[in-house]
């Protein structure tokens, strides 16, 4: 019995040596693996609980209070001597605490407390065969595809407002991302942030996360020292994400990654302005940049290029961004780069004034209007002509040394254009650019051609009150010229007949000191035909093919009306051109076979149309044309001829002919006289009665006239 | 067939356990004794930020190692005036040894071992392959022991780096010292056996060889100097009469007695000459609790017992 009993204290005595990896039994059937973490399962564990510190976390599986997945256990493994995160610990872990009440939670188990633990995003049951690499270390979901992050981040992912997830990185700009946390070459939420860090972004020092950024985003960081490095700005008040400026970066002014209020993860200004069509993008330039703003002089307003609008080139064409297929702010700026030219991007702070090659802009504009045009390429073959950068009249009249678009354009508004000294207020802000400089005043009349005393009226409506075929929007002409008639500005301008940065509707070929023709004279169209002046002037289409469509000499060195009429630098209001007699009366009358006293003979007896007419119907002219006469001057009786004629004050050749009047199907006898109405209506009986219809044969007639 | 195989289980542990009660001298079982009380207790946190190792060189001078700040500390004299010894060529290390004038530290981020005069001079760096982890290393007479975490092995190397002996599973000893690339290493396996290891951890030297924590085996492993397996200290337990995840160890009683460290308690556990638990330290009546204790070692009459989560070191003395 006594050797039995040694025997037994000797069994019971070697089994409480813990001698060897012996399976120790849990409450349930748990093997030692289970009570490695699982310490409350283990055999005797409720005499060893009344010695340990309670655990921080108050973590309750299948409804035990349980110490596993608590800091203390998992610090046990994780202190270095199985596993390095000391700087995990060290360093403290700011998703160690209690998540807020109205925080979206997912399906992450929290402590008893609502606080996240170790085990809310960890557990080794994951760590199972078949089951994806990405679970590691140890992760309920899949940390490298964000999944994990966005269970109760759901907010910080899609929609224009949040930095691009899952989008392709370029390895070599993220290299150091792309290395540690993103190795199929994709941004995720572990490319810039790391789960057990304070600090809000990876690499960053205190809120400082423009090293971060730089790693992908490196052509932007030359926005450090320029005046958009707005940490230097005390107006501007606020980061981004609404923290004081001083505890942002140079990123923070503008940016905020996630739930920002505009796209590109801007934050929009207080000044959105959906009067100009802007954007909430282009709204965090407007927050300075408008009359109001901490940038006041280089503000935008209404006059501005417009914001929002449809591009005119389709996509990355003209290699300009565009927000959303409209014209933004950062289509022509880039806001991170004083300069396009590399070398001085970073350059330009304090209170150098920016010109055509900095000003952030993205290409250069001096010249060639580099930037304008890659939009504008219409307008870009203003460089040979009269208006470009190789004429130097046109630079010398406008004042300045070197040629760009904003010679007459102003981007940001104030106005129209530049000059606006030019016509009268009601004309158009285009016909007061170009008078600025063709109104024949001053010196500039030494290198601009001016429109001279009598020119085509401006201001005036259009006749019958429509548009001009050719300015039909669908027509694909000038934005401007449209834009003045969509505005309401129904009435003539320069622009309406002149497209300044085209020197020939039909290409023809520009040289210095080129008067141009009706083939060019920066037309809007080929007018050689009269397509131009009968655009408007349709009435006076009857003329074409008629006696007084008279044949140019050369073919083809004027239109039809140019036989007559000239636009600018007429001899008199009604336009007429200087070659005519309008212009020697006196020297063409002397050459006539009239008698000398004759009223005929009166210079002063030709007033109006009749000057013009008598260029080719005096006594001595070639050809078929009659002779025309002079009718003695008195009172007329008033009376109404079709088409609302004035009131006759003076017989004149006007009188009774349409010099526009054509052979037509109506009145096929009176057109070929250009008479205005047939023999029977004219108006020669009111006073000659029955006298009337001989003195109407016989007027032209100078032999039976006399009789 | 399980029921003869825990027949044969019993009886070859029948045996010695027979032995071992019969030889054991009265008051030798766990819980005779009286418990060995903590009578001094000073602290020194000297700017530590999860120190993780400390050795005591001698003349009153302990080094520290302070990883997360990449350098070493010195505390020296009888209050502990700190030495902040810094070097570049720290990644983040975990171990050292102060041997013969020479300190060393082991940077398993680095996979390599620095060698350090006692002025602070960093003289050398021996470069082990990738695929090692050393988070410990201990100098001999003529040799260096590498505690080669991750692969769960030893590693014994001259003083200049060539390898002369692996323990652990799959041990292998070396004709004659090879170089670590000829050596080719491959990565470990953990082991349950004597002589094999589950993440080992901390070395301490011994009176004639060195000992070696089983951090996941939960158990102290005793080699002789040239790397026999001499015998266990503790065994995993989860009622307090063992150890749970065993940190540091060092001996304190006689040449076998030992003092070892547990992470996750926080207690110090105390085992007797022939390796068996005999209590934990206490102090004013109660056990005496770190917040997540790893390295200690002796100073003559008094302990040096490094705290890593509380980030500071306790002089003790006992009584």
């Amino acid at each position: 019995m006594r050797r039995a009993i040694l025997l037994l204290t000797a069994l019971s005595g070697l089994l409480a040596q813990p001698r060897s990896a012996v399976a120790v039994v849990s409450r349930a059937e748990h093997s030692r693996e289970c009570v490695m973490c699982h310490i409350t399962w283990g055999d005797g564990y409720t005499r060893l609980e009344k010695d340990l510190a309670p655990p921080r976390y108050d973590v309750i599986i299948d409804g035990f209070r349980e110490r596993n997945s608590s800091v203390e256990m998992c610090w046990s493994c994780h202190d270095g001597f199985v596993l390095d995160d000391r700087e995990t610990f060290g360093r403290g872990d700011p998703h160690l605490a209690k998540l807020p009440a109205d925080h979206p939670r997912g399906d992450l188990p929290l402590d008893g407390r609502g606080e996240m633990y170790c085990g809310t995003c960890h557990t080794p049951h994951s760590h199972k065969m078949g089951r994806k690499f990405d679970l590691s270390p140890f992760l309920r979901k899949s940390a490298l595809s964000s999944e994990l992050c966005l269970d109760c981040h759901a907010d910080h992912q899609g929609g224009r407002w949040n930095h691009p997830l899952h989008a392709p990185m370029d390895k070599s700009r993220g290299r150091e991302l792309a290395r540690d946390n993103a190795p199929a070459g994709r941004v995720e939420c572990l490319s810039c942030h790391d789960f057990h860090r304070h600090e809000p972004v990876r690499g960053a020092l205190g809120a400082d996360r423009g090293a971060l950024c730089s790693s992908c985003h490196a052509n932007q960081q030359a926005v450090a020292d320029t005046d958009h490095d707005l940490r230097r700005a005390a107006a501007f008040g606020r980061t981004a994400t609404g923290r004081p400026l001083e505890q942002g970066d140079v990123c923070a002014p503008c940016h905020a990654m996630h739930q920002a209020p505009a796209e590109g993860s801007l934050a929009a200004g207080p000044a959105d302005r959906p009067d100009q069509g802007a954007s909430p993008r282009d709204g965090r330039c407007l927050a300075c940049h408008t009359p109001s703003g901490a940038t006041a002089g280089m503000s935008f307003d209404d006059w501005g290029h417009p914001l929002g609008a449809a591009a005119r080139v389709a996509g990355d064409a003209a290699g300009l961004p565009l927000s959303g297929g409209q014209v933004a702010c950062a289509t022509c700026h880039d806001p991170h780069r004083w300069s396009p030219d590399e070398a001085a991007a970073g350059t330009g702070p304090g209170d150098e004034e920016g010109d055509a090659a900095t000003s952030f802009l993205r290409r250069p504009d001096q010249g060639g209007g580099a930037l304008c045009s890659a939009c504008h390429a219409t307008q870009a073959a203003i460089a040979a002509s009269d208006h470009g950068k190789d004429e130097p009249a046109f630079q010398q009249a406008a004042g300045v040394h070197a040629w760009a678009c904003t010679l007459c354009h102003r981007p940001h508004g104030t106005a129209h254009f530049t000059r606006q000294e030019g016509g009268a207020e009601e004309h158009s802000p285009a016909t007061r650019l170009c008078l600025s400089c063709h109104d024949g005043a001053g010196d500039r009349r030494e290198f601009v051609t001016p429109v001279g005393e009598h020119s085509h009226p401006v201001g005036v409506p259009f006749p019958r009150g429509g548009q001009p075929p050719w300015l039909h929007p669908d027509a694909g002409d000038s934005l401007s010229v449209r834009y003045a008639f969509l505005a309401g500005e129904r009435a003539v301008g320069c622009e309406s007949c002149h497209d300044p940065h085209r020197w020939s509707p039909v290409g023809l070929p520009w040289a210095r000191g080129d008067n141009g023709g009706e083939g060019a004279s920066f037309l809007r169209c080929d007018n050689r035909g009269g397509a131009l002046c009968l655009g408007c002037h349709q009435d006076q289409a009857g003329l074409l093919g008629g006696l007084h469509d008279i044949p140019a000499d050369p073919p083809g060195s004027r239109g039809p009306c140019a036989a007559c009429h000239q636009p600018h630098q007429a001899v008199t209001a009604d336009l007429f051109s200087r070659a005519l007699a309008v212009s020697n009366l006196d020297s063409l009358l002397r050459r006539t076979d009239w008698p000398a006293g004759s009223p005929e003979r009166q210079p002063q007896n030709w007033q109006g149309a009749a000057r013009a007419c008598l260029a080719c119907h005096h006594s001595q002219a070639e050809g078929p044309a009659p002779e025309v006469w002079f009718h003695p001057v008195q009172p007329a009786t008033p009376r109404p001829v079709p088409g609302g004629a004035p009131e006759l004050k003076r017989i004149n050749c006007d009188t009774c002919h349409d010099p526009h009047q054509a052979p037509g199907a109506d009145r096929p006898a009176a057109a070929v006289h250009f008479l205005k109405h047939a023999s029977a209506e004219t108006v020669c009986a009111d006073c000659h009665q029955q006298d009337a219809l001989r003195r109407y044969a016989f007027f032209h007639d100078r032999r039976r006239r006399r009789q | 067939m399980w029921a003869w195989r825990a027949i044969c289980r019993v009886r070859s542990y029948a045996l010695p356990a027979l032995l071992l009660l019969l030889a054991a001298p009265p008051g030798a079982r766990a819980g005779e004794k009286p418990p060995m009380t903590v009578a001094e207790d000073r602290i020194f946190e000297a700017g530590l930020n999860y120190p993780t190792d400390l050795c005591v060189e001698g003349r009153g001078r302990v080094w520290i190692v302070d990883g997360l700040n990449r350098r070493l500390v010195l505390l020296e004299g009888e209050r502990g005036a700190v030495r902040s010894v810094a070097c570049d060529s720290f990644a983040r290390p975990l171990g050292l040894d102060v041997f013969q004038g020479r300190i060393y530290v082991a940077d398993p981020p680095r996979h390599s071992i620095h060698v350090l005069d006692t002025g602070g001079r960093w003289l050398k760096e021996i470069a082990l392959p990738a695929v090692c982890d050393p988070v410990d290393v201990l100098a001999l007479e003529k040799q260096l022991v590498v505690s080669d975490n991750d692969n769960h092995r030893l590693l014994i190397l001259t003083r200049e780096g060539r390898l002369v002996r692996v323990i652990g599973k799959g041990a292998r000893e070396y004709q004659a010292p090879v170089s670590m690339s000829a050596a080719r290493l491959g990565a470990g396996e953990t082991g349950d056996l004597v002589g094999e290891f589950t993440y080992p951890g901390l070395l301490t030297r011994t009176g004639e060889g060195f000992m070696v924590v089983d951090v996941l085996g939960a158990r102290i492993q005793v080699f002789s100097a040239s790397g026999r397996f001499d015998r266990l200290i503790g065994g995993f337990s989860t009622d307090g009469t063992g150890l749970f995840r065993p940190k540091g160890a060092c001996a304190h009683q006689g040449r076998d007695g030992a003092l070892v460290t547990d992470g996750y308690t926080g207690m110090v556990c105390v085992y007797d000459e022939y390796g068996d638990y005999a209590g934990r330290l206490e102090r004013e009546g109660a056990v005496w609790r770190l917040e997540g204790p790893t390295a200690i070692d002796r100073e003559a009459e008094r302990f040096w017992v490094l705290d890593c989560r509380g980030s500071r070191a306790h002089r003790i003395l006992l009584r």
